[in-house]
């Protein structure tokens, strides 16, 4: 990742998926650490990471039905997924929603 | 003394066994309320008659505990406990239909404030004549169980085709199911319809009757057929012929007209602005009016349209000299415009019609004036598709129910600028302001690569193309990113982003050939370069904020920034057909050179 002046802010090895959310303005990126295990992320445009979920998640937007004012400030949290084939993992909790702030509409 | 005192003790014995009583008829009364009572979650209030309301500020949120699903709202608090075993999902306009997880037979209507409406076997949902929603019992046994929400209060999330509707008050559409009802806003009338057993002898396969919202039938239940009501007339059929009720069920144009559009499979003939098309027997048609009476005799016209959102009937008809004309009516059938005639015409949409005068065409305002006169052989909008080759024929895309926006997942919806009319002179197209009529760029292209949108186009000339802003600026020659030349992965070569847009441009193109890109560079939309030339090694996948752009390499992503690029670039191609001026901003006139020589 690059600031303005090209200079190379940090290495994000491992990525995997990568994704823009037009209303919310985050980058959505599933990250494989070192040590095998994965993490999403949540990257705002100023490279800084918003929000960090454990697991390979598969992250969405709300539908386009719902009022503006809470796409804007939801996301769809999908239960962990297989990284490869994008399958849901079973045993994995259910999701649930997450605000850009990081609050967490989910208590298991 | 004695038959006092036992009078008293006996009075008392018996108050107190009054008070027994009524304490065990409330205990009673009590239980009898709990079971309903302990079906609802906490936070859930019963009411007799639902009211569309937000609730609170952010709305509500989906909340999980465990396995059980409910609400809070947007700073945690829980507003609706854990209840529903899958997620409820958010609500839409105020109001959210949910199945309840105990009954299986009914379901529930909850608003933001909590309030539920549940709706039993055995029960209809209607919307009253205030817009609240109430539950009425189904008083028709072989009906449905419940009728469905009312269309805007749900959409699908699936479905994002999206259609140009005219916005005319009179094209109220009513969703009537199958078969079985129908509602009308506003008055308060329903359709009710009732499947005969095995009468296939009857002209219709059902017969309907007209009722009131709270099930009292107005009328017999004798008729095959019943619309909607248009201008307080539903249209009805009787035994083959053709009338129109008003909203108490009296029958004030009896049955006498052709039911034309149930032969041959036409439209409606409801009222429009206080006008119907009816046919006779021999299919001569005219226009009738709200009491009946024929405004425009019965003939066999050329043509007769219905009354458009402005008002008028569009009339063709034959003149002395054996050539037609066309013609509007106005208000009760009188000819509009001082009976102004036009060669050809189109019925009105957003307040303009498309006129020819021999074979040039113009556009007509409400009031009768040529806001855009005759000047150009044709005049349309853009058909958006996402076969970019396609677009160079121009497709006759003007009218209202032509207008058609297609999307998938993978091409997301681009809505073109409706405000800018293509225009063809001499072979050449331009643009045309379409509620101004001022001519925005002059036809002097050859084509229209994509129309306007977000204030910008690609127009061509020749083997090239030009971005152009809405005074016919040029901006830079530029070719859009090509999503089929780079794996048809679907990248949108404009990005609006806050205030801001940014066009994704490729580099030396060779036309008319599917041979890949070499580079890509980024403008903004006053033209000046953002981020310089790429090769296609760094694959763009998106723009973000401040140009920055999301790029796919061999080793793995990347986000590039506009300084990023001017130091590190990698070895580039050599400077090819896309020159920005950018540079030039100054530079009111684009001055074409060849591509050599650049």
């Amino acid at each position: 990742m690059y600031d303005e002046r090209g200079q190379l802010l940090r290495v994000l090895p491992g990525v995997r998926h990568i994704g823009l959310f037009g209303v919310s303005q985050l980058l959505y990126l599933t990250q494989q650490l070192p040590d095998h295990t994965w993490r999403t992320l949540l990257v705002t445009q100023t490279g800084q990471v918003q929000i960090t979920l454990l697991g390979c998640h598969n992250v969405n937007e709300l539908a386009n039905t719902v009022a503006l004012r809470q796409r804007r400030h939801l996301l769809r949290v999908l239960p962990e997924m297989d990284p490869y084939t994008n399958d849901d993992l079973p045993g994995s909790p259910p999701g649930g929603y997450l605000s850009t702030r990081g609050r967490r509409f989910w208590r298991d | 003394m004695c038959r006092l005192a036992g009078a008293g003790i006996k009075g008392s014995m018996n108050s107190f066994f009054l008070a027994i009583v009524r304490r065990l008829h409330l205990l009673a009364l009590f239980l009898s309320t709990v079971p309903a009572a302990a079906q609802l979650p906490a936070g859930l209030h019963q009411v007799a008659r639902l009211v569309p309301a937000e609730g609170p500020r952010g709305g509500l949120v989906p909340y999980r505990q465990g396995s059980r699903w409910g609400y809070a709202d947007c700073t945690g608090r829980i507003r609706v406990a854990p209840w529903w075993p899958v997620d409820p999902g958010f609500l839409v306009g105020g109001l959210h239909q949910l199945a309840s997880p105990v009954a299986t037979d009914s379901f529930m209507v909850i608003n933001g404030l909590g309030d539920c409406l549940r709706v039993g076997k055995g029960q209809a949902l209607l919307v009253d004549s205030m817009g609240a929603l109430v539950s009425v019992a189904n008083w028709l046994p072989d009906a449905p169980l419940v009728y469905k929400l009312p269309e805007r209060y749900w959409r699908s999330e699936d479905d994002l085709d999206r259609w140009c509707f005219s916005s005319s008050p009179s094209n109220r559409y009513i969703r009537r199911g199958y078969g079985h009802y129908g509602f009308e806003h506003g008055l308060g009338r329903f359709v009710a319809s009732r499947r005969l057993p095995d009468d296939s002898t009857s002209s219709g396969y059902y017969r309907y009757a007209l009722t009131d919202y709270r099930g009292r039938r107005l009328t017999k239940l004798i008729y095959n057929e019943l619309g909607d009501f248009s201008d307080r007339r539903a249209l009805v059929v009787r035994n083959g012929r053709l009338g129109y009720l008003d909203p108490q069920g009296r029958e004030v144009i009896p049955p006498c007209y052709h039911p034309y559009y149930e032969v041959f499979n036409e439209a409606y003939s409801t009222f429009h602005h206080g006008l119907a098309r009816v046919w006779d027997d021999s299919l001569r048609y005219g226009l009738i009016d709200t009491t009946g009476k024929v405004v425009l005799p019965l003939r066999h016209w050329p043509a007769l349209y219905d009354a458009d959102e402005a008002g008028y009937c569009l009339l063709r008809r034959p003149t002395p000299a054996g050539d037609t004309v066309c013609q509007y009516l106005g208000l009760g059938g009188r000819a509009a415009f001082g009976g102004r005639t036009f060669t050809r015409a189109e019925p009105f949409w957003h307040g303009r019609a498309w006129v020819w005068r021999g074979q040039k065409v113009g556009l007509l305002n409400a009031r009768g004036r040529l806001v855009v006169p005759y000047r150009y052989d044709d005049l349309y909008f853009a058909h958006v598709r996402f076969g970019i080759e396609q677009t160079h024929t121009p497709a006759r895309q003007h009218a209202p129910d032509r207008c058609f926006f297609e999307a998938s997942n993978e091409h997301p919806v681009h809505h073109i600028d409706t405000l800018c009319l293509q225009a063809i002179r001499g072979g050449k197209v331009g643009f045309v302001d379409f509620k101004t009529g001022r001519e925005l760029v002059r036809p002097r292209y050859d084509y229209v690569f994509f129309s306007f949108r977000a204030g910008l186009a690609c127009v061509g000339r020749g083997e090239q193309l030009f971005i152009i802003n809405r005074r016919g600026r040029e901006l830079c020659e530029g070719r859009p990113y090509d999503a089929f030349n780079n794996g048809g992965e679907g990248r949108d070569w404009q990005w609006g982003l806050g205030r801001h847009t940014y066009l994704l441009l490729s580099q030396n193109h060779v036309p008319n050939t599917l041979v890949a890109d070499t580079a890509w560079l980024v403008l903004d939309r006053r033209g000046r370069q953002v981020l310089g030339p790429q090769p296609m090694s760094r694959l763009p996948l998106f723009v973000t904020g401040a140009g920055r752009v999301a790029i796919r390499t061999a080793t793995g992503y990347g986000l590039l920034a506009p300084g990023g690029a001017r130091g590190a670039s990698p070895a580039l191609p050599a400077a090819g057909a896309i020159r920005p001026v950018g540079s030039g901003l100054r530079t009111r006139r684009f001055h074409h050179e060849p591509a050599e020589l650049v």
